[in-house]
């Protein structure tokens, strides 16, 4: 009994390789093009959900996400008054699990070097979860400040 | 009538004439309500009928419908050049599995009469369509067969615009199928659940970070933009040594939905809808790939495309096609691999290289999927492309350099090069309560099961025996391919998967099973189509019924029992996932249905070409009696169709007796003091229906209490139900510590989600030491009825139970 049979195989014909080389590329282009643009998606996202009015009650998240794009992208640099009105969100906010909105805070506040700040965001972070906040500062964002602020090791 | 039909030759021959009376008789049978009531070791058949007339005409009409085909069929014949005596016996003669008929008003009538199981009776109440449509079948069959010439299959030149044809009729289906969930997502909740959002949790940190870290996405929760915001996840993750939150759902998928998710971030739309058409690309990219597949194999288009009609219609991978789980993905990639090394000759290495790049990709869906790369690897060596040291090179080197990094992976994610078992959501990889209940339940449970709910794939199987019967190394590698998958995924302790449609784990086998289809439909026995039209039919039933009612798959529900209201589906079958304190008892009832699926295919293995309808009749008396058979043995056996546990049944049965002509008797067969009353009888559990400060009874999980203190509110609400026009009462037994005259609670009736309301009652304290009832009557369907409870907040209160019961017609 032969498993391997090979049947004739009628010649395949179809549209020359260049053409289908181009059409891949193009297609390729065009289909990545909003992954190329990396973190600059995370402003754009979070920037339609501004612009839009998206949720009232969770609208810290966009608010959040285009501050921590905007840290990535100005190498911690976050002017006062947005981080300013970032406090005061998260001081209104209602919703589930701010543990993980303090944290962020937290690491926007010590990117952008002020470690008061940072600290009181992390005691509220520990307030408000202990089990996550132990947990969620083992990331790695947290090594060039886990040694000053007493972040439990990794 | 008219003289012509009369006069025709045809008609005279005895075998219409029963022919018709069968027809006839099961046609007038088809409009009583049947309930069927137990009390104690007491049992009754109770049965509604229509006026007198209504069946005599329905009867009537049928038998001179039939007398009507049955002159059309042997005039047909006389043009195929039968000679007029052989065509008038020829044509009456194909009507005998008309007989057949018979047994399904026996089935329903001797078994009570005579105190036997209620089991036939319930199959055929149910399932007589499918015996009508077997039945016709073989009529069809028979004529045809009588005309032998008419049917010789011969090759076809392959038109090259089908193939693309193919593609695009899929992608417009699986559109249609995320049009429907997403219309169904919006009306009652985002259903998506388990791994399906920690995939797209993947997809995004691709998109936006180009990295697998998810503690940015945890931090800012970017799972938003695609679930609840209240709702956090992790993405299944753990910590790496380097402080990375890594999940433990592989890249794979993610990768390829980056790309199509990030479309979706960019436009402000929903990226989970964008992601989507990855999916719907791959579910066509996979049909397509079968229908090549079923060509190459038959060299026939017809039959090829009836594997990927089954592919596509068919649950699993209709609703796959959808849902963000790495199957539909390694689906696609397994057999576009296979195909591509089955069709690949000596020198085309780019079909190969391409062949060894899919293949190479397989274990980064997930690493079960690397048996499938393994058997592709075998599959390559038999097909002799590694004798050329280029053939070798681009197969193996890219699933060498795949396997390099995937052990890289493993070994920075877990110290070792391969995941362990604690990644499994159970700890371990094994079943432990023993293997039958995965190898068989993942057949045929009636909560998880693929028979169940595309019961076509029976027929797929017994094709797959064709194709090695006539074809033996094609139907060795597909047989390979499809079992592989399947114990891989039987001998797994969640079978069944997680929180997803049914038969997850086998959408990676369904393009494999699927040219079964297209091998039976070639070399099969017109039987087979016999087969394939009944069991497509059922399966087409339950695609429909599932895209109908979409959110009851998930969260492990018999769903198709409270549609089509099978008792087969309900009571009959195993149901391993909800029933672990009786294991014996899933094992043996998936033993009587795995019998019945094996004999089945051995059936459809049986036969030939040549005009046979006393043949036909003995099958489909046999297949009946079996069927019969298995649903007594399973009767007996399990709980039994008198056992109502699908509260949606009793929805089902009250709009039968709403549609009931009113005017006709009752007939009653048993003891005169039974009544249905489990069947009239619809319990509302308040504990399901809870909302606001409203919490579970501690000593009752049907019993809700409901604090003092609050505002005045509903604190239960949301059954939705659909009821037919009839007369109800409505019951809640409430009790409270205050026995006072001020009013403490109220009860109210609402229509379409609280916009309108049928009736209310106020409660005071002396009222709630005894049940409360509302009755109220609907002229017309009533749809989303709510029966709410409110609190005025005066006084603690506990809601026992609740229930809507049907008065009359």
């Amino acid at each position: 009994m032969s498993l391997s049979s090979l049947q004739p195989i009628p010649q395949r014909q179809g549209l020359p390789p260049w053409l289908i080389a181009v059409v891949v590329v193009v297609a390729a282009a065009i289909l990545l093009w909003p992954t190329l643009q990396g973190r600059e998606l995370r402003r754009i996202a979070a920037q339609h959900r501004v612009d839009t009015g998206w949720r009232p009650d969770y609208r810290l998240l966009p608010r959040l996400g285009l501050a921590h794009q905007k840290s990535v992208a100005q190498g911690g640099e976050l002017s006062r008054k947005e981080r300013d009105g970032l406090w005061s969100e998260l001081e209104a906010y209602q919703g589930s699990y701010p543990v993980f909105f303090w944290l962020e805070l937290a690491w926007l506040e010590a990117r952008a070097g002020d470690d008061g700040r940072a600290r009181r965001a992390l005691e509220r972070a520990k307030a408000d979860n202990l089990r996550l906040y132990n947990d969620m500062t083992r990331t790695r964002l947290w090594d060039p400040w886990r040694e000053r602020y007493g972040l439990p090791p990794r | 009538m008219s003289a012509a039909i009369i006069k025709s030759g045809g008609l005279s021959h005895p075998v219409v004439w029963a022919a018709g009376l069968a027809w006839g008789l099961l046609a007038a049978t088809r409009w009583a309500v049947v309930m069927a009531a137990q009390e104690g070791g007491q049992s009754a058949v109770i049965w509604q009928l229509p006026p007198w007339w209504i069946p005599v005409a329905v009867g009537s009409a049928v038998l001179l419908l039939q007398l009507w085909a049955a002159s059309w069929q042997h005039r047909w014949l006389a043009r195929q050049g039968l000679e007029a005596p052989r065509a008038r016996r020829m044509a009456g003669l194909a009507w005998l599995p008309s007989l057949a008929l018979f047994l399904v008003p026996l089935a329903e009538f001797l078994p009570p009469l005579y105190g036997g199981s209620l089991a036939p009776l319930a199959l055929s109440r149910e399932a007589w369509p499918f015996a009508v449509l077997a039945v016709a079948g073989a009529i069809f069959i028979q004529t045809r067969l009588a005309a032998p010439e008419l049917i010789r299959k011969h090759e076809e030149p392959h038109r090259r615009w089908l193939a693309p044809v193919v593609f695009l009729l899929a992608l417009v289906l699986f559109a249609g199928v995320g049009a429907r969930l997403t219309q169904v997502s919006n009306q009652v909740g985002k259903f998506m659940g388990g791994d399906e959002p920690q995939y797209l949790f993947n997809a995004h940190s691709l998109a936006v970070d180009h990295d697998l870290d998810l503690a940015e996405e945890i931090f800012l929760r970017e799972n938003s933009y695609y679930l609840n915001p209240a709702k956090v996840i992790g993405g299944h993750g753990g910590w790496t040594h380097d402080g990375k939150w890594i999940s433990k759902h592989r890249p794979g998928l993610p990768a390829l939905m980056a790309p199509f998710y990030a479309w979706g971030l960019y436009l402000g739309q929903g990226p989970r809808k964008t992601a989507t058409v990855c999916l719907w690309l791959l579910a066509a990219w996979m049909v397509t790939e079968v229908f090549w597949l079923g060509r190459l194999f038959t060299g026939r288009e017809g039959p090829a495309l009836l594997g990927a009609a089954g592919a596509a219609l068919a649950l699993p991978g209709l609703i796959y096609s959808n849902l963000a789980f790495p199957e539909i993905a390694a689906a696609a990639f397994s057999v576009s691999a296979f195909r591509l090394l089955r069709s690949a000759s000596r020198g085309q290495w780019g079909l190969v290289f391409l062949a060894g790049l899919f293949t190479a990709y397989l274990p980064w869906f997930h690493e079960r999927f690397a048996v499938l790369a393994l058997i592709l690897g075998a599959y390559f060596l038999a097909r002799w492309h590694w004798r050329s040291i280029k053939g070798l090179a681009a197969f193996a080197l890219p699933c060498l350099v795949s396997a390099g990094l995937l052990a890289t992976y493993f070994m920075w994610l877990y110290g070792h090069p391969y995941p362990g078992q604690e990644i499994h959501a159970q700890g371990a990889y094994l079943n432990p309560r023993g293997f039958w209940e995965g190898l068989s339940g993942i057949w045929v449970d009636a909560g998880e099961g693929m028979l169940t709910y595309g019961a076509i794939w029976l027929a797929a199987m017994a094709g797959l025996v064709w194709l090695l019967r006539r074809r033996v190394a094609d139907g060795f590698w597909c047989l390979a391919m499809a079992g592989a998958m399947y114990v891989v995924a039987g001998l797994f302790a969640d079978w069944f998967g997680g929180i997803n449609p049914p038969s997850r784990y086998m959408v990676a086998v369904v393009p494999f099973l699927a040219v079964g289809l297209a091998a039976g439909a070639h070399w099969g026995p017109p039987r087979y189509m016999l087969f394939v039209v009944v069991l497509g039919a059922l399966s087409l039933a339950a695609s429909f019924w599932v895209m109908h009612y979409p959110s009851a798959v998930y969260g492990h529900k018999v769903v198709l029992g409270s549609g089509l209201q099978f008792p087969l589906i309900d009571n009959l079958l195993p149901a391993f996932i909800f029933n672990y304190k009786v294991p014996e008892v899933n094992a043996d009832l998936a033993r009587i249905w795995m019998f019945l699926a094996l004999v089945a295919m051995v059936a459809m293995n049986l036969g030939n070409q040549r005009f046979g309808p006393g043949r036909s009749l003995v099958g489909l008396l046999l297949t009946m009696l079996l069927v019969a058979g298995a649903g007594v043995a399973a009767d007996h056996i399990g709980a039994g169709v008198l056992n109502y546990t699908n509260p949606a049944q009793r929805v089902v049965l009250w709009n039968r007796l709403s549609d009931l002509p009113p005017g006709g008797v009752v007939w009653r067969m048993g003891d005169d003091a039974v009544e249905p009353k489990a069947l009239m009888k619809l319990p509302l559990p308040p504990a399901r229906y809870q909302h606001g400060a409203s919490k579970t009874a501690p000593d009752d999980p049907q019993a809700l209490d409901i604090p003092a203190g609050n505002k005045p509110d509903l604190f239960v609400w949301g059954q939705y139900l659909a009821l037919p026009p009839g007369r109800y009462r409505a019951t809640a037994s409430l009790s409270s510590p205050y026995a006072g005259p001020e009013q403490v609670a109220w009860l109210d009736l609402s229509e379409n989600k609280g916009q309108s309301t049928l009736l209310g009652r106020k409660l005071s304290g002396e009222q709630l030491n005894q049940p409360v009832s509302l009755e109220f009557g609907l002229h017309r369907w009533a749809t989303n009825l709510e029966f709410r409870i409110g609190s005025t907040g005066l006084a603690p209160l506990r809601v026992l139970s609740m229930s809507i019961t049907r008065l009359e017609p």
